[in-house]
């Protein structure tokens, strides 16, 4: 929670990669504003504070984004009773262009999202960035489809990478594994 | 910068008759970025600095080719015109944005490069590929050259070949194809000599090392013989 606090009291500015408080290599370096599938403006930082899951998807994709979408509410299941809500899910647009606040918020409906998920764009920038950060691979290809590395990220509380796996529903296992062994102590923290 | 018009360009790995790709007209510098100019960026924004860089942006060795001075680093004036290397695509991505630029696309850099001294495809003149050949196959020297001091191609921009490797915006795209499953998506067919057969231009073997390069790239490494210059959407 401290973190959290910091981190909003630091972020002012907008430019992407300005001073964090994160640590060094927390995915959270790369900053900057992102508006969520309710509207809201949120610092990347604010998601710091619990561990999150975090992918990047396509909302107007058919085959991989709703694997990945389903495999991370597998995890969702699959969490410990005392860790419920302690939690977060991230789904990160690879298309700002074209997918507006509204249709964000029309994919969550649809798949039923809870209030533990969050639907985020920024802009082409930011999201190379934050690809990158996570190593991921993605390329706009022909007739606005998005070819895309199928991958789930587990990041700590501080938004380092714990675990990185496959986005099927038998590839996100380790991360199952990795969220059964954290200890719900004060600070919900995966770091060993 | 340079004024690049319009045109097609067809990604060398597919085949002759797969969709060429529309590169738009834009403005791209005429020289890659040099210390001097990177020294500037880095004094406005000290989050560059190389003892203050998170290690998420970049590897150890980022600017490891500048001197310490008060607890400061700073390149050596004698390299002051010659290319920032030991950049990460962060850094690059961020000096680009800093001059309200970006980093050009692979397509728009590959179009750019394509043009020979005087024409816009070179492909096809004579002893073209072969220069660019020639420099690849020569062991780097120790720092690269002042930049600039080359002799333009068609578009007057220099250095596209013969002094360093540079970093392009979507980098590490290319070897995607389709839609993915289980990140088996790589494009199979450009692997050795599977696909080069297929290609548009087989011959074009500077391009496909040029591929080779970048896909293996991560966005935080650090090179001595990787740059970047930036790029600016449409025409002055």
């Amino acid at each position: 929670m401290k973190i959290l606090i910091i981190s909003w009291l630091l972020c002012f500015s907008n430019a992407i990669f300005a001073e964090s408080s994160s640590p060094s290599d927390s995915v959270y370096q790369v900053g900057d504003t992102w508006q969520t599938e309710s509207g809201q403006s949120i610092q990347l930082e604010s998601l710091a504070g619990k561990p999150q899951v975090i992918a990047l998807i396509f909302t107007g994709c058919s085959n991989a984004c709703p694997i990945i979408v389903e495999s991370m509410k597998r995890v969702e299941k699959k969490i410990p009773e005392n860790l419920r809500n302690h939690i977060g899910f991230v789904l990160v647009s690879l298309t700002p262009e074209t997918d507006s606040i509204q249709s964000l918020k029309v994919f969550a409906e649809k798949k039923g999202l809870n209030q533990n998920w969050k639907v985020l764009r920024g802009n082409n920038e930011l999201v190379r960035a934050l690809s990158n950060a996570l190593n991921s691979r993605y390329k706009i290809v022909k007739d606005g489809d998005v070819a895309h590395s199928n991958t789930v990220t587990l990041l700590n509380s501080r938004g380092q990478i714990q675990v990185q796996a496959s986005g099927t529903s038998t590839g996100v296992q380790p991360i199952i594994d990795a969220i059964g062994k954290i200890h719900p102590s004060p600070s919900i923290d995966s770091t060993p | 910068m340079a004024n690049i018009t319009a045109g097609e360009y067809r990604p060398l790995f597919l085949s002759t008759d797969s969709p060429v790709v529309n590169v738009s007209s834009f403005r791209i510098d005429k020289a890659p970025v040099t210390n001097r100019e990177f020294q500037k960026f880095v004094e406005k924004n000290p989050r560059w600095q190389r003892n203050a860089v998170p290690s998420l942006f970049a590897e150890q060795t980022y600017l490891s080719h500048w001197v310490e001075t008060d607890s400061k680093s700073a390149p050596n004036p004698t390299d002051f015109e010659k290319p920032v290397i030991y950049v990460s695509w962060y850094a690059a991505q961020s000096y680009c944005q800093a001059q309200q630029k970006r980093l050009p696309t692979v397509a728009e850099w590959e179009y750019v490069a394509q043009a020979s001294f005087i024409q816009k495809d070179g492909g096809q003149e004579k002893g073209y590929n072969q220069k660019i050949l020639d420099w690849y196959a020569k062991a780097s020297k120790q720092t690269p050259s002042e930049v600039g001091k080359d002799e333009p191609n068609y578009w007057g921009v220099h250095n596209m070949h013969g002094l360093i490797w540079e970093w392009t915006e979507d980098f590490n795209s290319n070897l995607i194809s389709g839609e993915s499953r289980d990140d088996s998506s790589v494009n199979k067919e450009l692997y050795c000599a599977s696909g080069s057969a297929g290609a548009v231009n087989p011959s074009d073997y500077a391009a496909f090392m040029r591929y080779g390069f970048r896909s293996s790239l991560n966005a935080k490494f650090t090179l001595g013989s990787l740059g970047f210059r930036c790029a600016l959407d449409g025409n002055d």
